[in-house]
Formats: structure tokens, C-alpha cells, sequence
């Protein structure tokens, strides 16, 4: 080896590239390595970048980032198998200081973002997977990846969901079906034009689209519409151990939510140009491991940073920011000559000080809340019927919306089964 | 032996049918996004083939590509599997060369390089899959030439190339310098080693213009190109298929039988 | 230089006569003579060929030349090349045609060099644009993704013509026409190196090219076991068996047997697909082939898309149960 490196970032996500440029830009010497045949090669998600944290590492990011559209509208809708019920968000706090969120396509982001740490003087090497961690004693010192092994001063574990780094270094266990979500999403081709008048968007206007009720036929999760400049992100997300016991495939389940009216009609013509699926880790902090040892760190998904409401799906500005904190205390490490886990345990001091471990505590309730499965069928029905109530006059007198929601309820469920879940709901969400 | 090993970047001849776009109004294939092209896979056997020549005898191992923007990495490649040095060779005036240019310029680089033993070509780019640029430059630099490679030794009075036929092969014994094409039949190419990737990553990657090479530059560009491009499309293959269904799939595959003998295909 | 006339085909001879290619040359050969209005030429290179050379006029030729030396695949490709360029000093010819074979991928691109012109390998089609009298030369490109078409602005026009991409001439034993021995040295300041041999693998059974009913095994096969019973299959339907490139990497079977663009093209009757997910590779091998089925476990994989019929199965249930029923269809 040429020369040792002060740090190996594991994995060119969002977390690891925020790291590697955070500490490149300090002056360390910094490896990043991806087992991806290119950075991006198999990464995905949704599709919206939410925070301000890009902004601040890199303050040309809205003139230089390859991000399709800006998210102008958030929107969500609950189904039943025909109906769908909506509200539509739109504000100029949207745009205004800055754009709160970038409708972007991953194996294009990742690959820019990549490039940035790397002219910022990291090495960036693709192809390239960890096997295993380097020891010395209790002391991670490297990686080995093939027959090679690789010397740092600290290895930085940002290998996402699952992680098989933090594993190794004896932080996490294998994650269960039930701290997972499944992710499959498909990029659908359409012009620019048609994407723009289906969804009333223009220039760089750009639309989240969440979905709850029966696009996952009653499972805990939802599905999601991300427009990208000329093609749409469409997908759903579920509960993996639900799928599991109810033997059903994500794939099916993602071919019933594009047939669902409301989604069929702003997919019509389009043409099938990618297929991707995904691991999610859901269970927030309740699934959290310890995120130090000596000479190691975890950050992002591999340290399970994901916020998941139901409603939020959110992770990768959860990743920038733990990976930014990573590089923060590895830099203050460097200048120690220090990476014990002492010394590195200013790493959940800077996470517990963000919104990164504050709002991931503000919804600790959340993942068990959301496994009720009134969520999924009961009230997304509830509110469609409601609405079919008050909107389709059938000759009879009208009611008052009230009076409907009772009428709805008949024969579904009692109010004194709703209250928990209210209540319940009150603290999670 | 010092080997000269030409590489060219394209577009990833693995990505799927439904991503392969032209616009036929340009005359252009659109590359997809979000996938970053490759080395040329046959190049990438040539640089398998340099590698197991110099493990055998020794040398240097060289490699030269033609390009624009992001065109190192496919030298960086050729490093990480070992190669020792590359050169990009790019220039504003390069744009739009037609094979005959760009062996032209590979020809006046490895004339610059000045020892050489061996330079070795791919069998055709896997764009356009031609077949020329090695055999012009052979031409250009007055040496010997074998095309399609499927092995290559060195010998007392040179080097003796396999050469795959279609129904078998030749063998070819060739004074030195000589040039090669390689075919797929030199087996796959190693995957770079991760060491190999560190170094090609930290390696910066000399420019070699226009002016270093002393390339005329009325030869090269669209201008100076002996042919033109006068349509270009996607061939449309589709044919509309007949999907045999049953209970299990042996009853799928017997009822494809029964299909097949009424419309007398078997 | 004067202007370039006549469309020479290069053609190829086994022992005294022409080529089955030769004969496919001189059919497209006749095509653009018509187009163009020039002379259609044949060259012959080998030993005693007179009697190829007067073949080469009954399938088409207006004159046929021939020089005396060792022919392809005996003869060094320099040596070759140089009595070829030669013979196009002479004869200005506008349009050169030669086939895709072991042969024209080897010359044509060096021919083109020597008279510095341009070659464009590969063509599937070759027409003649009836405003500007160039030549239109169809090829595939992207591994078979695309389709170019190339004009070459510069003489003479080089092409070479993918076997089989056009009808053999047939013969007019009533055509009468010159031929002539053209007198060209071997240069031996051209010979560089030396052929030490050549080596043919006799294939076993049908050749690929001839056979009537493929049966195509894939990366599905999963091994070389799994061929067994394709090879069964095959030769029940009197036909032989191919591969992907795949089974080739992987060692289950001989790189002979590739079907693909870097392989062998074929266009049977009958295209069995088993385990094959149609990349534009494999396909531009294949494409030809009057009647495609597939076999795959992939409801979605590209071949269906190619396919005439199809069933979505795994092929280690599919195939035998459809070897049984194809006894059972051929005994009653
Ligand atoms: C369907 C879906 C929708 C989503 N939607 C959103 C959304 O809209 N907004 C949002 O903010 N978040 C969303 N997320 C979550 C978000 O994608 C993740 O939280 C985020 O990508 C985490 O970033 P990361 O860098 O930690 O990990 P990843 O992005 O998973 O990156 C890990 C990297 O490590 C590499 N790697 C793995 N193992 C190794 C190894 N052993 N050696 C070397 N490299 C390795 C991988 O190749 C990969 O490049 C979504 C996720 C999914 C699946
Ligand atoms: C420059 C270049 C040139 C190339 N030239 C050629 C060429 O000349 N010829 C060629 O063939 N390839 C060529 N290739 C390779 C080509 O791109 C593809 O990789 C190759 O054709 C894929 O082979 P395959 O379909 O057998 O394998 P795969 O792509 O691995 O597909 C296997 C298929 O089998 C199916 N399957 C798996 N198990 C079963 C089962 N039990 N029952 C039924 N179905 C099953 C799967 O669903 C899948 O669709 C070339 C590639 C490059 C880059
Ligand atoms: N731009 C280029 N730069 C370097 N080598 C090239 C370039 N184009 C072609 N070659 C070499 O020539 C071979 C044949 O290319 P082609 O004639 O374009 O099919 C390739 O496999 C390369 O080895």
C-alpha cells in the first residue's frame, strides 16, 4: 500500500459521499469504496431529497446537482380499490428561501455526488466491496475487500440498509423481517409535456405524491408518485414480514396500485424503463445500534437513520447529515491523533444535538403505531365513503358530514375501536 | 515486451433493449442516464491478453484511447487491471473522426511512445462495431497484422498468433512491432484487483492535444471523414407472440407442441 | 486517376469452384449494376479457377479476372490484400463488394487502407441511392440495438456483405462473357510474416448455418447436464443445437456453437429459445430465423418480445413433457 488512509468510507450512498467530501475537503486522506459496478449502479428510492444539509455542504448544489424537478406540491391520497381521496399541499415556503425538496433519481445523484468528493480529492473507487473489517485486538484498523486489505485509521460504515459492516463489527444484528420494509419502484418513461400537463406542473415544478389504503391491500405501508423531468418514480413500500406471512409479492402488489384509476390515468402511455427493489430499515431508534467502536463508525442507513410515519418517508438527509457528522468527528479525531470509541463518541453527541436521533426520538412510537391495520383499509375506506357521501348526491336528502361519518362507520367499526388508534396516533405521528 | 493496447469508452453494451434510444432526426444515439459508459469489452480482453503476455515475458504495457470528457476512466481501468501507464488523446479538432482519423492519431501517438513490441486492438468497438481501427493502424505504422486473436505468444523470430476462423483457426508467426485485433475467444477479462482500483483512482492521467501528437489537423474531425452516417435507427423486430398457457407447465409445454404442428412449424 | 467504374466483386473459390458467398456477391452485385448502370465484375484469386471464373459469369458477371496464386484461407492476408489492391489500381472500380467472412474481415479493412478509402463491414443491404448514385450500405450497429446506414465519399465504395443476407445468383448458362488473367507479381517486399497452419474443426453433424430447426440453450441451463435434453430435443426434430454466450463463458459448451452478433448468424425454419432472456447480441444472431419460440421462466424477458410463440416455464418441466408430446404428434 502507497500510503495508509486516514479513513475508508464503506459504501458511496448518500452518507458515505457526504462523509468522504466533508473529509476530503478537511484535507484527510479518504477512500471510498462501492460494490456497485459504478456509484449509483444499483441504488434507489423514492425519489425527494428533503433538508437543508445539501445546500450547506455544497452551496452550488441547485445549479450543479442533477435533480429532475423541485418538489413544489406534496400530495397524498387515500384509495380504496376505485376511489381515492386527496389533499393536495402546495406553498410557496416550498420554494422560498430555498427549495425545501429535490425530486431526484439516484444513479444519477449518487454519481454526481460521488464525483464532487472526489474533485475534492477523496478516492473514489468503485467495483469494489468489503468482505470484512481489519482487526487489531478490539480495534477496527481497515477493510478487507477481496484478497486486498485496505489500512485506515477509521472505517466509516455506510453501506446502508442491513449493513453488513456494522454487523461485523459486532454493533448490529441481523435485522429481522420486522425492522424491514420492502421497496419496489419502477421509472416510468413520458415527455415532459405530458408529465406537465397531467400533473398541472411547469418548468421546474415537481410533485411528491404519497398513497395510503389499498394500493398495499391492507399492509402497513403506501405507495408514492415522484415526478422526474421526463419519467415518473412510481412504487410502493411494505412491511417485509407482512408480505411474508400473507405470502403476497411486492411486485403484485406494485402492478395492482398502477392499475388503481387515479394512478393508471398519469402513467397511461408511458414505457417501462427501470425496475428496482429495495430494503428499508423502518423500526427508527428503537433498532438503532451503538454507532461507534474504536476505530469504527456507522452512519445512515446502516445505522437505521430512516424516519418512517406512514406518512414520511424519509432517510437520505437523515444519511447526509449523519455522514457529515461522521466526517466532523473524524476530522476532530485526525487532530487528536485519537479514534478511540471515546474519541469518537462525540459522533452521538453531534446526532443527538440534530434533528438527525431528535426527530427520529419525537416518533420512536411510530413504527409500532403504524402497524395497525385500520390504517391500511379501514380508514382510507372510511374516508373515500365519507366522500362519496358528501359529493355524489343520489336523490336523497343531503346529510350533514357528520351524520355520514356515522352512516359510514356503520358496519365497519365502532367509534370506541377508533378512539385507541386516535389516541395512539396522537403520540407516534 | 512493451505492448501498446488501444482502448475505447462506449456506451455499456449491456444495457437493456428498452433503454437504447436513437434520435434518427440527429443521427445519434441517445445515451441513457444515470448509466456511465464502459471500456470496450473487447479492449478490455486485449488489455487480458497484454497482461498475460508481459506475466510470461516481461515489459511495459501502455494504453492509448481517443476521447473527450471522462475518457480517462477507461484508461483507469486498463490500470486497475494492471496496465502500467495510459494516455488520453483528445482535442477539440479530434470531433466526429471517422475510424480512419482516430487510427491516425492512436498511429502518430504510438510513434511518439516510440518502443513498442506489440500494439494491440480490440476486435471492433462494441458501438459500432466496426472492425478497422487496427488493421489502418498496422498500415499506417508498416507492420505486421493478424486479426482475431485468440492467443498470441512470443517466439524466436516473433510472435505466433492464433487466429479464430469459423471453423477453426490459423496460426500466424509475425516479425515484431507487429498489430493485433483481439477477439472474445482470449477468454474474460480479469476484474481489476482492489489495489489495482485505489492506484488507477489516485492516478492522474496525462492529455496528449492535437499539437504534442503533430497531427495534421485537416486529417482528423468530421470534415476530414471518408464516410457519413445517412440514416440511423432502431431495426423494429417485434413479432407478436403467441403465449402458450396451462395448468402446469408441462400441460403449457405440451399444448406448445400441438400449436407448433398446426401452424406447421414442426 | 480515371473515374471509377463497375462494381468488382471479390469473390471466394473452394478448390476449382466459386463460393456459395461468391454466388450471393454476384446476386447483389447484379442489383447495383442495374442501379448504377456499370459493368459488374468478378476477381477470382487461387489456382486453375478458369472454371470458376466462367461460373462467376453464368451467376452474373460481365467479365471475370483471375490471378493466379494461392487462395484464402492458404494465401497470407498481405499477399492477398496486395494483388486485390492491385487489381482495383487497374480496374477503378467504384464499388467493391466482398463477403463477411473469414476472409473479407480480414482484407477489406487492410484493402481499404492501401487505397485509402474506406470500408464498411458487415452489410446486411446494399443499394444504390437513386439521386446521388451512391452507395446506401445497411448495417447493424450497437450490438444489434441499431440499424446505420453508411455512404462512403470516397472510391472506391468497400463493402462487405453478411453471408446469407441475400439469395445466391442463379445460374444462365446462356451468359456469355470474357475472362481474363491479370498478370499481377507478388510483391515480396509485402510478406511479413508466415502461416503456420490452419487448422478446420470439422463440425459434428449439421452445420448451424445449414440447419432447418435450432434449439438454442441459454444461461437458464443452469449446466452442461442441462443440455442433454435439449441435444435430445434437437435431434428429434432433426435439427442441431446452439448456445448463447453464456454456456460458452461458463464452459458447459464449445464457443462453436455461439448464435450471436460475435458468433454465428443463423435463420432456421424453427428457433427453439430455452433459458435465453434475448440480448440484442444473441438476438442479432438469430433474427433471421422464420419462426421463433421461447421457453423461459421470466415472463418478462426481452425474447418474448422477439418471439412468435412463447411459454413462461421452467425449462427442466417444459422440455421433457414437450419432447413426449412431439413423439407422440410425429408417430401418429
Ligand atoms: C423505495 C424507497 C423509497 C425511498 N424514498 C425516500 C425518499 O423519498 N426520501 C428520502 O429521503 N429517503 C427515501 N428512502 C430512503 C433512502 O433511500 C435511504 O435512507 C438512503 O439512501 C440511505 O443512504 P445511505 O448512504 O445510508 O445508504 P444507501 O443509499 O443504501 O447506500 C449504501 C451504499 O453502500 C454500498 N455498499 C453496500 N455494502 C457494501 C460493501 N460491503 N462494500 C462496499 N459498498 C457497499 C451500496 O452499493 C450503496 O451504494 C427510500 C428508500 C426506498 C427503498
Ligand atoms: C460486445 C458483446 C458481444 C456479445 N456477443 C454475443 C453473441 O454473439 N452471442 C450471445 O449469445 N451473446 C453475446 N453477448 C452477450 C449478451 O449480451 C448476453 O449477455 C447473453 O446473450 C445472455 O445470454 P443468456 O440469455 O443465455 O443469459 P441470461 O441473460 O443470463 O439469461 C438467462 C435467461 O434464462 C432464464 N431462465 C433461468 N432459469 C431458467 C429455467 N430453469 N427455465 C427457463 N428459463 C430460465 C432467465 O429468466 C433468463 O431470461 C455479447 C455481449 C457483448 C458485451
Ligand atoms: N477512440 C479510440 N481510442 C482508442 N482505441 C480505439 C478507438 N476506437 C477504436 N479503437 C481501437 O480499435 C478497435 C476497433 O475499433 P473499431 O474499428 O472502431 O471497431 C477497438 O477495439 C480499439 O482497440
Amino acid at each position: 500500500m502507497e500510503q495508509e488512509f486516514d479513513a475508508i468510507v464503506v459504501g458511496a450512498g448518500p452518507a458515505g459521499s457526504a462523509c468522504a467530501y466533508k473529509l476530503a475537503n478537511a484535507g484527510l486522506q479518504v477512500l471510498v469504496i462501492d460494490r456497485g459496478k459504478f456509484v449509483g449502479a444499483k441504488n434507489m428510492w423514492g425519489g425527494a431529497f428533503y433538508g437543508g444539509d445539501l445546500l450547506n455542504l455544497l452551496p452550488n448544489f441547485c445549479e450543479e446537482a442533477p435533480f429532475e424537478r423541485y418538489v413544489t406540491r406534496q400530495k397524498i391520497s387515500f384509495l380504496t380499490e376505485e376511489d381515492c381521496l386527496s389533499v393536495d399541499f402546495a406553498s410557496p415556503k416550498f420554494k422560498e428561501p430555498a427549495p425545501h425538496g429535490f425530486v431526484m433519481l439516484r444513479s444519477k445523484f449518487d454519481r454526481w455526488f460521488a464525483d464532487k468528493a472526489q474533485e475534492a480529492g477523496a478516492v473514489v473507487a468503485p467495483g469494489l466491496g468489503a468482505d470484512d473489517l481489519l482487526w487489531d485486538g478490539s480495534r477496527v484498523v481497515g477493510v478487507k475487500a477481496g484478497s486486498d486489505e485496505l489500512p485506515a485509521s477509521v472505517v466509516v460504515a455506510c453501506d446502508g440498509a442491513n449493513s453488513g459492516m456494522a454487523q461485523k463489527a459486532g454493533l448490529q444484528k441481523e435485522l429481522s423481517s420486522e425492522d424491514m420494509k420492502q421497496g419496489v419502484k419502477e421509472v416510468i418513461e413520458l415527455s415532459e409535456e405530458i408529465i406537465e400537463q397531467r400533473f398541472g406542473l411547469s418548468g421546474k415544478e415537481g410533485i411528491a405524491w404519497e398513497f395510503v389504503g389499498s394500493c398495499t391491500q391492507g399492509l402497513p405501508g403506501g405507495g408514492f408518485i415522484y415526478t422526474n423531468k421526463d419519467s415518473l418514480s412510481v412504487g410502493i413500500v411494505v412491511q417485509l414480514d407482512a408480505l411474508v406471512k400473507r405470502k403476497v409479492q411486492a411486485n403484485d402488489l406494485l402492478e395492482g396500485f398502477k392499475s388503481h384509476p387515479e394512478v393508471a390515468r398519469v402513467i397511461e402511455g408511458g414505457k417501462l424503463v427501470e425496475y428496482s427493489a429495495h430494503l428499508i430499515p423502518v423500526s427508527g431508534i428503537n433498532m438503532m445500534p451503538e454507532l461507534s467502536r474504536d476505530g469504527f463508525l456507522v452512519a445512515g442507513d446502516a445505522a437505521a437513520l430512516v424516519l418512517g410515519t406512514g406518512l414520511i418517508l424519509e432517510g437520505a438527509n437523515f444519511a447526509v447529515a449523519s455522514g457529515i457528522a461522521a466526517a466532523e468527528t473524524v476530522i476532530e479525531a485526525k487532530e487528536r491523533g485519537d479514534f478511540s470509541n471515546e474519541s469518537l463518541s462525540m459522533y452521538r453527541r453531534l446526532l443527538e444535538d440534530s434533528y438527525v436521533l431528535k426527530d427520529l426520538r419525537t416518533f420512536r412510537k411510530a413504527p409500532h403505531f403504524l402497524e395497525n391495520p385500520h390504517i391500511y383499509n379501514l380508514y382510507p375506506e372510511l374516508a373515500c365513503d365519507v366522500a362519496r357521501r358528501v359529493f355524489i348526491g343520489d336523490g336523497q336528502p343531503r346529510k350533514t358530514t357528520w351524520d355520514n361519518v356515522r352512516d359510514s362507520l356503520k358496519g365497519r367499526a365502532s367509534l370506541l375501536q377508533i378512539l385507541p388508534d386516535l389516541w395512539q396516533g396522537k403520540g407516534a405521528i | 515486451m512493451n505492448i501498446i493496447v488501444c482502448v475505447k469508452q462506449v456506451l455499456d453494451p449491456d444495457i437493456p433493449p428498452a433503454k437504447f434510444r436513437v434520435d434518427s432526426a440527429s443521427k445519434k444515439v441517445v445515451p441513457p442516464e444515470g448509466i456511465p459508459p464502459v471500456i470496450n469489452p473487447y479492449d478490455a480482453q486485449a488489455v487480458e491478453l497484454a497482461l498475460r503476455l508481459k506475466e510470461k515475458h516481461g515489459g511495459k504495457i501502455s494504453v492509448l484511447t481517443v476521447g473527450s470528457n471522462g475518457a480517462d476512466k477507461v484508461v483507469k481501468h486498463a490500470i486497475s487491471m494492471g496496465a502500467d501507464e495510459g494516455v488520453v488523446l483528445s482535442d477539440e479538432t479530434f470531433e466526429g473522426s471517422d475510424s480512419f482519423s482516430v487510427a491516425y492519431i492512436l498511429s502518430k501517438a504510438i510513434e511518439k511512445i516510440g518502443e513498442y513490441d506489440l500494439v494491440l486492438c480490440g476486435r471492433q468497438a462494441a458501438d459500432w462495431d466496426e472492425g478497422l481501427v487496427g488493421s489502418v493502424v498496422a498500415e499506417n505504422l508498416g507492420t505486421s497484422l493478424v486479426t482475431l486473436a485468440e492467443d498470441a505468444e512470443a517466439v524466436d523470430d516473433g510472435l505466433k498468433v492464433k487466429r479464430v476462423t469459423l471453423d477453426g483457426y490459423q496460426v500466424f508467426v509475425v516479425p515484431l512491432p507487429a498489430v493485433v485485433t483481439v477477439s472474445n475467444e482470449v477468454g474474460q477479462a480479469r476484474l481489476p484487483s482492489g489495489l489495482g482500483i485505489i492506484s488507477a483512482a489516485r492516478r492522474q492521467i496525462p492529455v496528449w492535444k492535437a499539437e504534442d501528437l503533430g497531427v495534421d489537423p485537416s486529417l482528423v474531425g468530421s470534415t476530414a471523414a471518408r464516410r457519413k452516417l445517412f440514416a440511423l435507427s432502431v431495426p423494429a423486430r417485434e413479432r407478436k407472440c403467441e403465449i402458450i398457457e396451462g395448468e402446469t407447465p408441462a400441460e403449457a409445454a405440451t399444448k406448445l407442441a400441438v400449436r407448433l404442428r398446426e401452424a406447421g412449424a414442426i | 486517376m480515371a473515374e471509377n467504374k463497375g462494381v468488382l466483386v471479390c469473390g471466394e473459390v473452394v478448390g476449382s469452384k466459386v463460393a456459395a458467398i461468391t454466388a450471393e456477391l454476384l446476386n447483389a452485385g447484379k442489383k447495383l449494376k442495374d442501379e448504377l448502370g456499370q459493368p459488374l465484375f468478378a476477381l477470382l484469386i487461387g489456382k486453375d479457377i478458369e472454371e470458376g471464373a466462367k461460373e462467376a459469369i453464368i451467376l452474373g458477371a460481365d467479365k471475370a479476372y483471375t490471378i493466379e496464386g494461392p487462395a484464402f484461407p492458404d494465401a497470407l492476408p498481405e499477399i492477398y490484400v496486395s494483388l486485390v489492391a492491385a487489381a482495383c489500381e487497374k480496374l477503378s472500380p467504384s464499388v467493391v463488394i466482398m463477403g463477411q467472412t473469414d476472409m473479407g474481415r480480414d482484407v477489406a479493412p487492410r484493402l481499404a487502407a492501401k487505397l485509402k478509402t474506406t470500408a464498411v463491414l458487415d452489410c446486411v443491404a446494399l443499394e444504390v441511392d437513386p439521386d446521388t448514385k451512391v452507395l446506401l450500405q445497411t448495417r447493424p450497429a450497437y450490438g444489434g440495438n441499431a440499424t446505420a446506414v453508411w455512404v462512403t465519399e470516397s472510391q472506391p465504395q468497400i463493402a462487405t456483405l453478411r453471408p446469407r443476407s441475400v439469395a445466391a445468383a442463379q445460374p444462365d448458362t446462356s451468359r456469355k462473357g470474357e475472362v481474363e488473367s491479370l498478370s499481377i507479381g507478388i510483391d515480396d517486399s509485402a510478406v511479413k510474416g508466415k502461416l503456420a497452419e490452419t487448422v478446420k474443426a470439422e463440425a459434428e453433424g449439421i452445420k448451424l448455418e445449414d440447419a432447418k430447426v435450432i434449439v438454442a440453450g441459454g444461461g437458464g441451463i443452469g449446466g452442461a447436464e442441462g443440455f442433454e435434453s435439449l441435444k435430445e430435443l434437437a435431434s428429434l426434430l432433426g435439427g442441431t443445437i446452439g448456445v448463447t454466450r453464456v454456456p460458452c463463458d461458463e464452459g458447459w459448451l464449445p464457443l462453436t456453437l455461439e448464435i450471436g452478433q460475435t458468433g454465428r448468424i443463423v435463420a432456421p425454419d424453427l428457433y427453439i429459445a430455452v433459458g435465453i432472456s434475448g440480448a440484442p447480441q444473441h438476438m442479432a444472431g438469430c433474427s433471421g430465423s422464420k419462426c421463433i419460440v421461447t421457453i423461459n421462466k421470466d415472463p418478462d424477458a426481452n425474447i418474448f418480445k422477439e418471439s412468435n410463440f412463447g411459454v413462461v416455464a421452467d425449462y427442466k418441466q417444459a422440455i421433457p413433457a414437450f419432447i413426449k408430446k412431439c413423439k407422440e404428434l410425429r408417430s401418429s
